[in-house]
């Protein structure tokens, strides 16, 4: 009888995941809108399904999103394992202040991100541009150009969500066994060698789970997007999630067609991770 | 806002609304969940005494105008009030949550409604009419501009807003500097270019998606000569040859007079380079921002600045805030009361003393008022030959789909004649709705 103690848990799961999942995907079946004159709730079969994935917007906020995961994905694993590398050193000096300072940019939600990085960014009145102009560069329309937003936005991320991957490799790189590592250096591996063919081998079931979780959390980007261009310059930064939130709260109110884009969304999503777990299990077949 | 030269007539269907059947089901259990007070009339000798009201409201001067009024208000029926003071843009995904819900389950007893959300939410029956309480109570309206009431009070005939806060749209430009702000509006688009040097600009401008820039631009095609639809509301007029003149004009501006960015500034962005001396002029709420620009602490441009009207037609955007019941508010007569309370004259012109934009027609001729606000008499000029938006019931759906759109155009993402096709298309399909 002790299943009887998983009931609240299921119960509590049924509530906050099953019910509203379920409710969306009925709603995504339905002409749904929320406001106007006419708010009956027919059944539309995949219509909106069929509209949301045949729209210009929704072509433009999957390319815009696939570039973003993937940039902001690996650069940011990239950069994450090397500062980790860097903070696992034995011997380092001011560890507990390097560890403190990473932290710094993870305590801080994105809506502050994005307003502190509004005003650092801006051309005419923000600091940046200030200090670009002492080295004598032009000043950059950071959001305002429509080559630079994408990436800026990206960089902001980066500055953002390093942090996590970091503590994340730290934590990977510090409980990892000494003795392969003794090994190799007594056969006369250099730290090159070493970090190569002994860390990061062992490194990487951790390395996968860190991506996986933030792929989904980078697929899913909306908050930057929404305090730094609200998707602009024009469509330029508009990611899928955007596109549902504008969907359905900012414009035609049309819940039918943003659930139909929350659940393709969704599927994505659920694919990126059963690939990402097959990927672990292949790993760790071959160990 | 002069009727005749606005050239529009509303029509009133006289549809009417159930409320939102099936709900969504979170939204009730938070609303069902929503601690709020019952009222409780006649008691401790006040008609309201221990009723709460919350009120969502837009953090802008004049909600600190009226927050600074309320003890009156306590004094009068008891009643306290309670402002959420949130940013313009978390307004309407705040307010359409609430208001899509069951009687008396919303966490808001008066809204604060925009120009373009009116007919949405009366037409959706999610607002009280309110003609039935102003009868009961003789409310004297008859000095509020009546032009107030076509753009943002009385839909399809029926009243359901008070308006209380017009907010035109005209240029703000340095006087100190010798600006002279040109008769037509090619002149205006070369005037501005030619002040441009270095990191001083012809114009702060404001291209952002999706308020900004559709709001920024509407001053241009009206002051062209142009409109979004036809007058019946139903044909769309905004990709004729006038918009794309409108647009081009726009576009002109963006890549030669404005500063570096404009394409993604927002109202803040624009405002604040004005304020700090960067820019000879703007395209601007002239009401709202004169607190701004005169406040040493915020602006080096204290008595440097003065207003104007759009050139070429005159004819600037005007919005207008008003005051609306919502059929979920929990305390729907002591809503009233506070309306009431708020657009009555005496407390009107309070608030136009503290630097408020009013209501009253003859505000803007009171020597009391001028004699701190002087600029208010060219005001009126502005607010008379403006207009609002066109009272279509989706105008939350039109206004997003100006702004990115013309957004697509202003960052060369698509051209403007694709642009306004793009709008075109988009209005045929609202005017329908």
């Amino acid at each position: 009888m002790r299943w009887r103690f998983l009931v609240p848990l299921f119960v509590t799961l049924l509530l906050v995941d099953a019910f509203p999942l379920a409710y969306a995907g009925v709603a995504s079946l339905q002409r749904f809108l929320l406001s106007g004159t006419d708010l009956s709730r027919p059944f539309v079969g995949l219509a909106n399904y069929v509209n949301m994935a045949s729209s210009d917007a929704f072509a433009n906020a999957v390319k815009n999103t696939l570039v973003l995961s993937a940039s902001v994905v690996s650069l940011e694993t990239i950069i994450a394992f090397g500062l980790a590398v860097l903070l696992a050193l034995p011997n380092l000096r001011f560890r507990n202040v390097y560890l403190l300072v990473v932290m710094v940019p993870l305590m801080l939600s994105p809506v502050a991100v994005g307003l502190s990085w509004r005003l650092i960014l801006h051309p005419d009145l923000g600091i940046l541009n200030w200090a670009l102009g002492l080295t004598g560069l032009p000043k950059f329309a950071w959001l305002g150009d429509v080559d630079l937003a994408m990436p800026t936005i990206i960089a902001v991320d980066i500055w953002h969500e390093t942090s996590a991957l970091i503590l994340i490799f730290y934590a990977g790189l510090t409980s990892l066994p000494h003795e392969p590592l003794e090994a190799a250096r007594v056969d006369g591996a250099s730290p090159w060698q070493s970090l190569r063919h002994v860390t990061v081998p062992m490194m990487v079931p951790i390395i996968i789970v860190a991506v996986l979780i933030r792929l989904v959390s980078a697929v899913k980007t909306y908050d930057l997007i929404y305090i730094l261009t609200r998707g602009g310059p024009g469509t330029a930064t508009e990611t899928i999630s955007y596109l549902i939130w504008r969907t359905g709260l900012a414009g035609p109110l049309d819940i039918g067609q943003a659930a139909a884009g929350s659940i393709i969304l969704l599927l994505v999503i659920i694919g990126l991770t059963y690939l990402l777990l097959r990927a672990t299990d292949r790993l760790a077949a071959a160990d | 806002m002069n009727q005749p030269r606005g050239a529009r007539t509303i029509r009133r269907s006289g549809r009417s609304r159930g409320l939102l059947g099936v709900g969504l089901a979170a939204v009730l259990l938070a609303a069902a969940c929503q601690a709020g007070a019952s009222p409780s009339p006649g008691g401790g000798g006040k008609p309201f005494d221990g009723v709460t009201l919350n009120l969502l409201m837009e953090d802008l001067t004049e909600t600190h105008y009226i927050a600074d009024l309320l003890p009156d208000f306590k004094a009068q029926t008891g009643i306290d009030v309670v402002f959420e003071q949130v940013p313009y843009s978390n307004m309407y995904e705040k307010l359409v949550p609430q208001l899509s819900g069951p009687e008396k389950s919303g966490s808001y007893d008066v809204v604060a409604v925009d120009y373009y959300w009116p007919g949405e939410f009366a037409r959706s029956g999610w607002m009280l009419p309110l003609d039935d309480w102003i009868a009961r109570d003789k409310t004297d309206l008859s000095g509020i501009v009546p032009a107030f009431f076509d753009v943002n009070g009385k839909v399809d005939g029926v009243t359901y807003y008070i308006p209380y806060f017009p907010y035109p749209m005209g240029i703000v430009y340095r006087k100190d500097l010798n600006v002279q702000i040109p008769k037509t509006m090619e002149e205006y688009v070369t005037y501005t270019k030619s002040l441009k040097k270095g990191d001083y600009y012809g114009a702060a401008m404001q291209g952002a998606p999706t308020d900004p820039i559709a709001m920024e631009w509407l001053n241009f095609l009206y002051a062209n000569g142009g409109d979004l639809y036809s007058a019946d509301l139903k044909t769309p007029t905004v990709n004729n040859e006038i918009g794309l003149k409108a647009l081009n004009q726009y576009m002109d501006m963006i890549d030669n007079a404005a500063q570096t960015g404009a394409a993604g500034a927002n109202l803040d962005d624009a405002s604040n380079m004005f304020a700090q001396g960067k820019a000879a002029t703007m395209v601007t709420y002239i009401t709202i921002f004169a607190g701004f620009f005169q406040d040493p602490e915020k602006s080096v441009i204290v008595d440097k600045w003065d207003v104007a009207p759009m050139p070429g037609t005159g004819v600037g955007n005007v919005g207008v805030w008003s005051f609306g019941v919502p059929k979920s508010a929990k305390n729907p007569d002591a809503a009233w009361e506070f309306i009431k309370w708020v657009s009555e004259r005496g407390i009107s012109k309070q608030r136009a003393l503290k630097g408020g934009s009013p209501a009253y027609t003859d505000f803007y001729s009171d020597p009391e008022i001028l004699a701190k606000f002087p600029y208010l008499t060219k005001a009126i000029d502005i607010l008379k030959a403006g207009k609002g938006l066109p009272l279509i019931t989706k105008q939350q759906d039109m206004v997003a789909t100006l702004g990115r759109e013309l957004s697509e155009a202003a960052s060369k993402r698509k051209t403007p004649q694709a642009a306004l096709d793009a709008i075109a298309a988009k209005l045929a399909e609202l005017a329908t709705q």
